[in-house]
């Protein structure tokens, strides 16, 4: 299955014609983790967000006074990466998997991409980032008014950041781009 | 159309929103003509948690409070609005219900932009609409960005470590206070 029809699903982009898969082909592709691998730096250049498909990643983000603190997990059909790549900044975190994990890297580009024939998907894509960034930010709020201590975040704010369910198995993952 | 001169509200709204300062000329003007100007006083509610959604609100002036009922239906402070930022936003995109109330704190100047002008803009292919997502996006990544490092910090923040209020009010807004504050 070409990564492309995952995008189509209806809580992502929904039908796609083939104007529309014509102009997204070029910028997307499937990519495996293995644990402990990142899918981004926090800091570096955000050329890309990202669908998680299949296994599970950890968000970390440096302390002032040094480490990494952990600051979210996510579960496949969620984006990650799409804040930086909308705010066209550095990635706000580090990435790693946690489990052996599937995600379809979406190229940064496809979102400037101006061409009145490219506009209906771009827009698309720009509110699929929208409401992901705006299922993240209640998540983190609910678990913030809900949480009883501080104890709770000192150690390790593991925030579910939710995900939609998986409605069948992810394609079989592409062998020419696995990342590590 | 409004004119676009110091002092006046879409001079407010340029300052407050760098971004719509640096469009060409003719597509400011464009959108200055979809959105409605509106002050309001200390005490005045823009909207009401459960409230159909119907507009957009980008704040040139003041200060708006924005506070959400928990399950048990005791209202919530979730944080609060300064110039700059947008408000209500989902109301374009997802066609749910108001998900929190929002109140003037201080005197405001408001933009709105309403669901049928949206729609039009969509319909219509117009690239305002997708200079308006990059709006929206950007204020959403901007809150994104400071609720991680925020998190990532707060383990090193003393009065991150004070005993937490039992009630779920004064709870609230001892984290949106922690929130809210600048990152370092």
């Amino acid at each position: 299955m070409n990564p492309v029809a995952w995008l189509a699903l209806e809580q992502l982009l929904g039908p796609l014609d083939p104007a529309d898969r014509a102009v997204l082909e070029p910028g997307v592709d499937l990519r495996t983790y293995d644990p402990g691998h990142a899918v981004a730096w926090e800091g570096h250049p955000s050329r890309a967000m990202y669908l998680l498909m299949q296994g599970c990643v950890r968000f970390s983000a440096t302390r002032p006074a040094g480490g990494q603190e952990v600051v979210g997990y996510l579960r496949p059909l969620t984006l990650l990466g799409h804040a930086a790549v909308v705010a066209r900044e550095p990635y706000l975190s580090t990435v790693a998997a946690v489990e052996p994990s599937t995600c379809i890297r979406i190229s940064a580009g496809l979102l400037d991409s101006g061409a009145p024939a490219s506009r209906r998907v771009v827009l698309r894509l720009r509110k699929a980032a929208i409401l992901a960034m705006n299922q993240q930010l209640r998540a983190v709020n609910a678990r913030l008014l809900t949480m009883a201590s501080p104890e709770e975040l000192v150690a390790g704010m593991a925030v579910d950041l939710g995900a939609w369910t998986l409605p069948g198995p992810p394609p079989e993952a592409s062998p020419g781009h696995r990342t590590g | 159309m409004l004119p676009f001169m110091a002092g006046s509200g879409p001079a407010l709204l340029s300052r407050s929103f760098p971004l719509i300062g640096s469009l060409p000329a003719a597509e400011r003007d464009r959108l200055l003509r979809l959105l409605a100007e509106a002050r309001h006083v200390p005490g005045a509610v823009l909207f009401q948690q459960g409230d159909p959604p119907r507009d957009m609100y980008l704040l040139a002036q003041g200060t708006l409070e924005v506070w959400a009922a928990d399950a048990t239906g005791t209202p919530l402070p979730l944080g609060r609005v300064r110039p700059g930022e947008v408000l209500g936003e989902m109301a374009l995109l997802d066609g749910a219900p108001r998900s929190a109330t929002a109140r003037v704190v201080s005197e405001a100047v408001t933009f709105s932009l309403s669901r049928e002008r949206w729609q039009a803009l969509v319909e219509g292919g117009d690239p305002l609409a997708g200079w308006l997502l990059d709006l929206i996006g950007r204020d959403l990544a901007r809150r994104i960005g400071l609720m991680t490092r925020r998190i990532a910090e707060v383990r090193d923040d003393p009065a991150a470590l004070r005993r937490l209020p039992a009630d779920p009010r004064a709870r609230a807004r001892r984290w949106w206070t922690l929130f809210s504050r600048r990152a370092r």
